[in-house]
């Protein structure tokens, strides 16, 4: 039953307003009853939430993270730290992100990711992904390097 | 005389009384209308607007006053959020708190509340100017409340109707579940129309399976494999011993051609080596390591018997001939080595001599005929004389349209909405209505909670067609003539595509594959195919092809699948172009990623041997767009200028050239016969 | 010197005051014939006759119910006017324009909290004022006419409220019209063609929706006007009930009209000559100007104070849209056809064709079979009380059927207990 009241409670004196004040009273009565009753659970979201929280990550940065490793972790390794299986072979390293004080700076991450980190002055081996991936897809990723370098260990 | 005629005193006072009250409840009345909370929201962000703008943008704000709304006729939506929300599309408001801060993200980019407004992605009560009847949260209120946005991607699916929705990962997981689990074979889903999936054909199942085997499968699939894609049917042991007595009764007649092995040569070393040069793991797990394509086979040797094993590798296609398996080239002596081999070492104990078939009771044959019917097999295991079941469960059509008051959740306390009811089904499918036909999937939260978020997407609304972005299924592709004998032989198409029909394991589709490739290297490839990335663990099967089949495929590649795009390009380089191109190589940092005269990075293909094993042309087309060619490469699009991409491709396409003899050898390729 | 001319204030003085009597004819009345005066000469007054019995004056003779049933049906013409102005009568508009009534218009939800709580009210209230009609034996002679016009009244005030139900169109609105014109269908011979008529076809739509709107908003308040019209305009030629009578005319006394030389023909309304002004005793007798307007002035403040109470702190109810495919369940009729429905789950003959045909006839009927004058005009008069015994029984038992159908039905019309 549904009924759009301003007050939590009074639900069959709202729809038979006019009726009575003893029938009233006895529907007062039950609807400050129903109104200490428990939320209901919501055990879909409860799902979805429990998976997140072992990721200890919010939606945008668990997106972030599934394009992390898509597209860095090669090089960047798993967990930002630089120990990706490509690392050994690029000189300069790959640095670790999880004590970057840039990474938490999103326009500069963004700016690297997009134009690649030859745009900041650096090595030319972070290519630029401007052009591959949607500006969306980018705001994800910055969210997840801002929370590698957030993370305490 | 009478008394005056006028009003006593008494109903004077009652008059002043009520004049009061008149007065008190009417500006009640004015004070109700003027205390709208939108209109105090409406004040709170022009203090907020002061602070966060400097004079300049202040003077260009558009005054804000009155109730704002987003009008869609065609969607039949109005939207009146901006009301409160003044700061959604100004990016000046990115630190404001709520209802003022600025949307995150790019999405009102890419999804303009003009044409989209806010409830088609978020829910909620758009028409409503006040916090409750927004329905921010769940509420008696209103039907459907804003969602979380930890399910929002429900509401993707509403427009986007492929199967890979863009950026809403949940949604994607939840609809490869709905395919890979098999709930099409069961129920009609819009959207997912002519998708089919189907277990093994059982005709002669009887002649496949060890006995012993079949009874614990039927009570539990998970216990032989733990990814296992067969249902638990929860059946009683009545039902599984009659379908026992029924399944291992169909016998029909197979080209068992073993009878002149002689298994007591059989020799395992061989088999194990044939099993690693094969590549089986490519599609087949081991420990749960390799692919998904075919059966993991940890304890093939439980299940089945010798010489159905022996019979199957030899020609697959007899015995399934709707499997994805290949047939190998492969001598009766090294199809023995590998059945010994994999009967052997992939078992948990000796399962002992097979037993001779066990007397048939025609009584229990016919009741486990019966369970089969009735419990829906046939809708995805093919059986002669017993047709398909169709869709036996309910259609979901509109399924989140369903009244939720009147679904059962099983449990008390439980929010009555339909996705809980989803959830909840799906993790317990006999917990909520008893008996039910629907078998336990043995879903992880997270997978149930995904597919029944994908469903929650599947409403009747008749969405106007310019919102709707559909995935038609390409049509199938079935080559014909030397090549598709080949084709079907080798079963490319299991893994490559053609037009977006076909397999997805393998990156490289045949479409434009002859402007791509030199032929030469596409015959010699298919001879002893190798790993052109190191980093990809999903490689090319050793065919033992012979070489008349390789130049076959090589000559249908160079002349069918051509790309006159790719053809076209004017492959007369310059040695300044060439020089140039070096040095670009260099600037760009290519060797992150690319081995050179094994130098460099292990991400992409190694670039030592280009100039023998790519077209000009496709490496031009390639560096300057590789999302076109191949959404989600690794190979990043540089924006490169047509001067520059010119220059590395003459700089590529010169290497390798002057080894052109020498047999290919990469780092880390199987080690040749 | 001569006479000054007139100044611009006086002149503008003189000029107002003759508009104000073109209008208003008499000034403050100071004299009991002023009084009368006031009463004849206004159109809007002479509803009310000059002089009223004492004993009507008695809020707690009359507990002042059709008055209030007027007033009821005043306010809900007024809001239902305003209602019109926004409201388009095809389904889903029909909706939306609820919704923009709640979420934008300015008083809008105020507009439409009163005109439902109104309409609510004045189902109950012309019930209540029928009932008061029936214990104080009001309906004799010579008011037996005046009963059955009542008792259209009433008949029309439930359809002229059932008929607003459909109107919001949503979930509510559907299903209760739904169950209701099914009860409708349950009248024997023509039930079907009743429903068919309603409905303008088999199932609820927009043809439903269109006839509901024109009947709510033309024919039955038109209808309402009419009768309610002359429903007053008898009883202000009757008189009112209980007053004391005097067998020989009294004579005029000072300053006052004369109470017995008029007659009143009323062509063939009345069954008597005169009106019976001829046969009342002027000494238990007062002005109706101010000591019955004033009264009536009092009541409508308070009505109107009490439903914006009402109107601002309870919502009126609005579900979702109206989906011929979700039933509720259970599907409920609106609150005063609930008895109905709770009779017609047990029987639909009983509930739906025999208790209110029968209720409907005896009603009509009753003034004509329960002859005679005596006890008419009290309380529960002693005379009375098998009349009074059987009505109060049958009035009990609706209204437990009312309150059961309400709030002790749950899905499958089960029994449930509502706390």
């Amino acid at each position: 039953m549904k009924n759009t009241h301003g007050f939590g409670g009074f639900v069959g004196f709202v729809r038979f307003g006019g009726f009575g004040g003893f029938v009233g009273f006895v529907v007062l009565a039950a609807g400050c009853h129903r109104a200490v009753a428990p939320p209901p659970s919501d055990p879909m979201l409860d799902a979805i939430r429990a998976e997140e929280r072992t990721a200890g990550l919010s939606y945008a940065e668990g997106q972030g993270r599934q394009l992390f490793g898509q597209y860095c972790s090669t090089c960047h390794g798993d967990e930002g730290k630089g120990d990706g299986q490509n690392a050994s072979n690029l000189n300069p390293a790959p640095p670790d992100f999880t004590t970057s004080k840039t990474m938490k700076d999103a326009a500069y991450v963004r700016r690297v990711i997009a134009e690649g980190s030859a745009a900041v002055g650096r090595s030319p081996l972070s290519p630029p992904w401007g052009k591959s991936l949607r500006a969306q897809e980018i705001e994800y990723l910055v969210a997840y390097c801002h929370a590698l370098a957030s993370k305490k260990s | 005389m009478r008394e005056p005629q006028i009003a006593p005193p008494k109903l004077n006072v009652t008059f002043a009384v009520l004049g009061i009250a008149f007065l008190a409840i009417f500006s009640w009345v004015f004070f109700h209308e003027e205390g709208a909370e939108w209109r105090s929201a409406q004040s709170r962000f022009r203090q907020i607007e002061v602070r966060v703008k400097n004079p300049h943008q202040l003077a260009q704000a558009a005054e804000v006053g009155g109730l704002r709304q987003i009008w869609l006729p065609e969607l039949n939506r109005v939207d009146r959020c901006t009301t409160c929300h003044l700061g959604i599309d100004d990016p000046a408001f990115v630190n404001a708190p709520a209802p003022f801060t600025t949307h995150p993200g790019t999405w009102l980019t890419t999804h303009p509340p003009e044409r989209f407004g806010c409830t088609t992605c978020h829910d909620g009560q758009g028409e409503a100017t006040d916090v409750e009847h927004a329905a921010h949260r769940p509420t008696e209120l209103f039907d459907r409340p804003m969602r979380p946005l930890e399910t929002i991607e429900a509401n993707c699916g509403t427009c986007h109707r492929s199967l890979d929705p863009p950026e809403a990962p949940r949604l994607a997981e939840g609809r490869r579940l709905i395919v890979a689990s098999g709930c099409v074979s069961c129920h009609d889903i819009p959207g997912f129309e002519g998708m089919t999936f189907s277990g093994p054909a059982l005709d002669s199942i009887g002649n496949k399976i060890r006995p012993a085997w079949l009874g614990g499968w039927l009570h539990d699939p998970k216990s032989y494999l733990p990814n296992s894609k067969m249902a638990d049917f929860r059946l009683t042991p009545n039902e599984i011993a009659s379908l026992q007595a029924f399944l291992l009764s169909l016998r029909a007649q197979l080209p068992l051609d073993s009878t002149g092995v002689r298994w007591n040569r059989a020799n395992t070393d061989a088999g194990r080596a044939l099993f690693g040069e094969l590549r089986c793991v490519t599609c087949h797990a081991i420990e749960g390591r390799g692919g998904t394509m075919g059966p993991e086979l940890t304890r093939i040797g439980d299940k089945v018997k010798r010489d159905w094993l022996f019979s199957f590798l030899k020609d697959p296609h007899r015995a399934q001939p709707a499997t994805a398996m290949l047939q190998y080239r492969l001598t009766d002596d090294q199809l023995r080595d590998l059945t010994a081999f994999l009967l052997e070492e992939y078992r948990t104990g000796d399962a002992g001599p097979e037993p001779p078939p066990a007397p048939a009771d025609p009584l229990a044959i016919a009741a486990g005929r019966e369970t089969f019917i009735r419990r829906g097999c046939a809708s995805c295991h093919h059986l002669a004389g017993i047709p398909d079941s169709g869709h036996l469960g309910p259609s979901l059509a509109g399924v989140a349209d369903r009244d939720p008051e009147q679904l059962t959740y099983g449990a008390p306390g439980v929010r009555r909405t339909i996705e809980n009811y989803l959830f909840l089904k799906l993790e317990k499918p006999d917990a909520l209505v008893q008996p039910s036909l629907m078998p336990t999937f043995h879903f992880t939260p997270i997978q149930a909670a995904d597919i029944a978020l994908a469903l929650t997407g599947l409403r009747k609304t008749e969405l106007p067609a310019s919102y709707v972005i559909t995935h038609d299924p390409p049509p199938a592709y079935t080559p014909a003539g030397p090549f598709g004998e080949l084709a079907t032989r080798y079963r490319c198409m299991s893994c490559h595509s053609v037009n977006g029909s076909g397999g997805t394991l393998s990156t490289v589709p045949f479409d434009r594959i002859g402007s791509q490739l030199q032929r030469d290297y596409i015959a010699t490839y298919l001879m002893n195919p190798g790993a052109v990335r190191v980093s990809v663990e999903a490689r090319m099967p050793v065919f033992h092809m012979l070489k008349d089949e390789a130049q076959t495929i090589a000559t249908y590649f160079d002349s069918v699948f051509r790309d006159a795009a790719i053809d076209t390009y004017d492959t007369q380089f310059s040695p300044a172009d060439e020089r140039r191109g070096g040095e670009l190589y260099a600037q760009f940092g290519c060797a992150g990623c690319h081995q050179l005269n094994t130098k460099g990075g292990y991400v992409g293909p190694d670039l030592t041997d280009t100039g023998r094993r790519l077209k000009p042309g496709w490496i031009a087309a390639w560096l300057a767009s590789p999302e076109k060619y191949k959404p989600g490469t690794l190979q990043p699009d540089y924006g490169l200028s047509a001067a520059d991409v010119r220059a590395l491709t003459a700089y590529l396409s010169g290497l390798g050239r002057a080894t052109r003899t020498t047999p290919v050898t990469k780092p880390g390729g199987p080690v040749s016969r | 010197m001569m006479e000054s001319r007139p100044t611009i204030r006086q002149r503008i003085r003189t000029e107002f005051g003759r508009v104000t009597k073109s209008v208003m004819r008499i000034g403050w009345p100071q004299t009991d014939k002023d009084r009368a005066a006031v009463m004849i000469s206004s159109i809007f007054l002479h509803i009310h006759p000059a002089r009223v019995s004492k004993h009507a004056l008695k809020p707690s003779y009359t507990l002042g119910l059709g008055l209030i049933s007027a007033i009821l049906f005043g306010i809900l013409t007024l809001t239902g006017l305003a209602l019109m102005l926004y409201y388009v009568p095809y389904p889903a508009e029909a909706y939306r324009s609820m919704k923009d009534l709640q979420f934008v218009v300015t008083f809008g939800v105020i507009l439409r909290n009163m005109h439902r709580w109104s309409a609510h009210a004045m189902v109950a209230v012309v019930f209540f004022h029928m009932c008061r009609v029936f214990w104080t034996g009001s309906y004799k002679t010579p008011r037996e006419f005046n009963w059955v016009i009542g008792v259209v009244l009433f008949l029309l005030t439930l359809l002229l409220s059932f008929t607003g139900y459909l109107l919001p169109w949503d979930q509510l609105a559907f299903w209760a019209i739904t169950v209701g014109t099914n009860i409708a269908a349950y009248a024997p011979v023509v039930g079907d063609q009743i429903k068919f008529l309603l409905l303008g076809g088999h199932v609820i739509g927009p043809t439903t929706l269109l006839r509901f709107y024109v009947m709510h908003c033309v024919l039955l308040p038109l209808a309402v006007v009419m009768l309610v019209s002359l429903h007053i305009w008898r009883v202000r030629k009757d008189g009112l009930s209980g007053a004391i009578r005097v067998d020989t005319p009294v004579a005029e006394k000072g300053g006052a009209f004369p109470a017995s030389t008029k007659t009143y023909g009323l062509m063939a309304l009345t069954r008597r000559p005169s009106a019976s002004v001829d046969a009342r005793d002027p000494n238990d007798e007062v002005f109706a100007w101010p000591h019955l307007l004033y009264r009536e002035l009092l009541v409508t403040v308070a009505v109107i104070v009490a439903l914006h109470t009402v109107s601002l702190l309870f919502m009126a109810p609005l579900e979702s849209i109206a989906d011929p495919t979700r039933t509720p369940n259970p599907a409920k009729a609106p609150w005063y056809f609930l008895g109905l429905q709770e009779l017609v789950s047990h029987s639909a003959f009983i509930g739906g064709v025999l208790v209110p045909g029968l209720i409907v006839l005896a009603l009509v009927a009753l003034p004509y079979l329960d002859r005679g004058t005596q006890g008419s005009g009290r309380w529960f008069a002693p005379e009375r009380r098998v009349a009074n015994t059987i009505y109060t029984a049958v009035v009990i038992v609706a209204v437990i059927l009312t309150i059961i159908g309400t709030f002790f039905r749950g899905p499958n019309w089960g029994w449930v207990w509502p706390w």
